[in-house]
């Protein structure tokens, strides 16, 4: 039961570091992106690939991050000649696009199969009864960090900045700021956040497969983000408790709900993430509608 | 060679679709006036403004500002050497109070970097206190101080239009290009602007002013330039400009 | 030469079946202005209606045919309860919800039929041979199907009082409400057209594949591919669009592994948004004030 409650820590944490990446891109800025997991697969490769490569874990966990981050570069190129609903598609196929590379070059990651065994950060540093706690205390310690910078970024001068991009970019503009540059700085630091997600996550597990970034983890993390509203740090991590809770605190209901199979629970699972997704839109609507550019 | 006014424009023209909204439009604006932009409808006055701020891409012409060719700068670059605009239709940030509208547009800092905001948060937070004087004192006297920190959102009409006003003060521009700043705007409001306009181009701001109301413009602008399906058909002392023939008749023989 | 051409004859398969789920997304686009993501999902509930309804006894077009009209009345009772709630909200909010509705279908079916692929009972049929290229009789169904769908789907918006009614909203809602047109009526018809589309593909599609789950996410890209590169919007963009993206990925099989296909849909897709957003046969949406 303390082995499940740690790791219920661990996958939210993980979760909720992603969740303020898409919170700094979608609720402070307005950017749309469907994408997020997209970010965490390129993470998660770069940290797999370095560790087994014999890389240490305070080099190849900050390179994930790093990989994801400078990659996104990609999308931030094209999002001013996009309109939000078309972001959307792209953001969202980009991701499908790299799940799909995954899955073909078999020389990058293993392809279907993916690759296990991967190396764990502090392994043999803490005694092995205490690693699965030792990780979960990882994970808390980068989401508290994540959530330490972006606050301060939001509570600066460049955090009003952004705002000001959400609320009406043209405005920012016109007085001297670059709305391109302020996107490609949120946009970058989201994506760097679900490369440390994705890295974290994959370690954790020990393997590593492109069937783990399919297009619903970025949903999860945007129903996190919808839920707590956008904007608020503490919410956004709340919000990621919650789905996280539906996610994976609800494995045990299995053996009180007899009639019923792992696939069908599963399903009941990602119908209740998708019944949350469209009573936010019911209840909401006007904090995800943007006011139209010129 | 370049022209000799703080913003000179030269053959600019833009077409939409076949429509010359602005036609080959030389304009000159000099250092230290009110100037004053008039022209009926569709005379192409608000395009010029969009041309010469960068919001829309002429097809011809050169844009001249203090001695240089902007016409190849972004809008922001354009607004960072001091060319700053305010919208005909007021577009505040609704949902940031109307203290922050204004400190959006303070001059960069430190604080609009990543690593100074992340490593040394309390020195910029710190920093802000110069530039949060100057927006309470330009929301002081815009007659805005009462609502700083209500959401901009929040604010009338008028308001609306006083902020757009004190958001491009703020930006300190050397050129304030104003969009009809009267339009929409009560009397008591609108002596407001013209005080808060008088008061800035005392202390060296230059203006350009598109706006309807003939009375206002004339007591306000020291030059007048009247444009007409996309030219410029006169320029003068408000005096010169109300006796030109070609102007009445733009006037009178146009569509408005 | 014969390879390219044989492929092309698979990509006219294809493009058969990718026209109906992107005439449905631009259908709406074009009079709603959101892109609905849960299409292709219609698509996989189509399936397995057809192939329930045969398990069941029904002969198979009726099957197919029910699938039609069963997705329809299932596309309307979600725009009418949940998509008309957020419609004025911008393309945002129901664009979003069209997600959530695309996990709740997704995973209500594998509730109900789990991940097991399923199928048509059907007898296996030999290929036929023209002109020394081989196409399956079943294959020869879907393109005949579906371009008398496509057939009547056009004349019925060409000719009939509810098309023309259909195109006077989408070009200008105002006009057409001030000439008495009833919006929410119209909204109604053309979702239900969305769901017959979607339903028919669906049961066109099992007719050549094993039907599970994740076919309607699979079909998600090259759909919305089609649509916009035909123009969102645009029903003759859409069969045009579909064509290309059918050649394209099929012949893309000669020199990528087939599981590439849907990076293809997903590089025209991206190359057509950055190129020309307004599609190949959309209208350019003014830009500026």
């Amino acid at each position: 039961m303390l082995e499940y409650a740690i790791a219920i820590v661990t996958f939210t944490a993980i979760y909720a570091v992603v969740a303020l990446g898409l919170n700094l891109q979608w609720g402070e800025t307005g950017l749309v992106n469907l994408g997020q997991v997209g970010f965490m697969a390129i993470g998660a490769y770069t940290s797999a690939l370095l560790a087994l490569a014999g890389w240490p874990f305070w080099f190849a966990i900050p390179a994930a991050a790093a990989a994801a981050g400078a990659s996104s570069v990609l999308l931030v190129a094209v999002t001013p000649r996009l309109r939000e609903d078309y972001l959307a598609i792209v953001t969202l196929g980009f991701s499908e696009a790299i799940r799909l590379v995954l899955l073909n070059e078999a020389w990058i990651g293993g392809g279907a199969r993916g690759l296990v065994d991967l190396p764990q950060p502090l392994r043999g540093v803490v005694p092995d009864g205490a690693y699965t706690a030792a990780y979960a205390a990882l994970t808390v310690a980068a989401l508290a960090v994540t959530g330490w910078v972006f606050s301060r970024i939001t509570r600066a001068p460049i955090g009003r900045l952004l705002r000001a991009v959400r609320e009406d970019e043209v405005v920012p503009q016109a007085v001297g700021k670059s709305v391109l540059r302020l996107k490609a700085q949120a946009f970058v630091l989201g994506a760097a956040a679900a490369g440390l997600g994705g890295s974290l996550y994959v370690h954790y597990l020990r393997y590593i497969a492109p069937e783990m970034f399919t297009a619903q983890v970025s949903v999860f993390v945007l129903v996190a983000v919808l839920a707590a509203g956008g904007g608020s740090h503490a919410r956004t991590v709340l919000g990621a408790v919650v789905v996280a809770v539906i996610l994976e605190g609800t494995r045990f209901l299995k053996d009180y709900l007899p009639g019923i199979d792992g696939v069908q629970l599963a399903a009941l699972r990602l119908m209740v993430i998708g019944a949350a997704l469209v009573a936010l839109c019911l209840w909401r609507p006007e904090a995800m509608a943007r006011r139209e550019a010129p | 060679m370049s022209p000799s006014g703080l913003l000179s424009t030269r053959g600019l023209t833009r077409r939409f679709g076949g429509i010359r909204a602005v036609d080959g439009l030389d304009l000159d604006v000099e250092a230290g006036s009110i100037t004053g932009l008039i022209g009926p409808n569709g005379a192409g006055k608000s395009t010029a403004f969009h041309l010469v701020a960068g919001l829309l891409r002429p097809d011809a012409g050169e844009i001249w500002f203090d001695g240089r060719r902007i016409d190849g700068l972004p809008a922001h670059e354009r607004a960072r050497r001091g060319l700053v605009r305010s919208f005909q239709v007021p577009r505040e940030l609704a949902a940031l109070s109307v203290l922050d509208n204004l400190l959006v547009a303070a001059p960069a800092r430190r604080g609009e970097r990543l690593l100074p905001a992340i490593v040394s948060l309390g020195r910029v937070l710190a920093e802000e206190a110069p530039h949060r004087r100057r927006a309470e004192a330009i929301l002081e006297l815009t007659g805005l101080a009462s609502h700083a920190d209500a959401p901009a959102g929040r604010l009338s009409g008028g308001q609306k239009k006083l902020l757009e006003l004190a958001r491009t003060l703020m930006a300190g521009p050397r050129l304030a290009l104003l969009d009809e700043p009267g339009a929409g705007v009560n009397p008591a409001l609108m002596a407001r602007i013209v005080e808060t306009i008088r008061a800035r181009n005392q202390e060296g701001t230059t203006f350009l002013v598109i706006e309807h109301d003939m009375d206002l413009v004339m007591s306000l602008c020291h030059r007048v330039i009247v444009m007409a399906e996309g030219r410029v058909i006169a320029a003068g002392t408000p005096d010169e400009v109300q006796r030109d023939p070609l102007v009445l008749d733009a006037y009178l023989g146009g569509p408005a | 030469m014969d390879l390219l051409a044989q492929y092309a004859l698979y990509g006219l398969v294809s493009a058969s079946i990718l026209a109906l789920p992107a005439s449905a997304l631009t259908l709406v686009y074009g009079l709603l202005h959101y892109p609905n993501f849960a299409i292709a999902e219609l698509v996989m509930v189509g399936a397995y209606v057809a192939v329930a309804l045969q398990v069941v006894g029904v002969p198979l077009p009726l099957a197919v045919g029910g699938a039609g009209l069963l997705v329809g009345a299932l596309a309307t009772g979600l725009d009418q309860g949940l998509f008309r709630r957020v419609r004025r909200y911008g393309p945002l909010p129901p664009l979003l919800m069209s997600i959530g509705v695309m996990f709740i279908l997704q995973n209500a079916v594998r509730f109900v039929a789990g991940n097991r692929m399923r199928a048509f009972d059907l007898p296996v049929l030999r290929p036929l041979e023209v002109l020394g290229l081989r196409i399956g009789p079943y294959q020869l169904v879907m393109v005949g199907v579906s371009v008398v769908l496509l057939v009547v789907g056009h004349l019925l918006l060409a000719r009939t009082r509810i098309g023309k009614a259909i195109r006077a909203t989408a070009d200008n809602p105002e006009v057409a409400l001030a000439s008495g047109i009833d919006a929410e009526r119209v909204a109604r018809i053309v979702w239900f057209a969305t769901g017959i589309l979607a339903g028919v593909a669906g049961g066109l599609l099992a007719l050549e594949t094993v039907v599970s789950p994740l076919m309607g996410w699979n079909l998600l890209l090259p759909v919305f591919a089609v649509a916009v590169l035909g123009g969102l919007g645009s029903l003759s963009g859409a069969l045009v669009g579909a064509l290309i993206v059918g050649l394209a990925q099929e012949w893309s099989t000669l020199l990528l592994p087939a599981t590439y296909k849907n990076l293809v849909a997903f590089v025209i897709l991206a190359a057509i948004l950055l190129w020309r957003p307004s599609g190949l046969l959309g209208r350019a949406r003014p830009s500026g004030r």
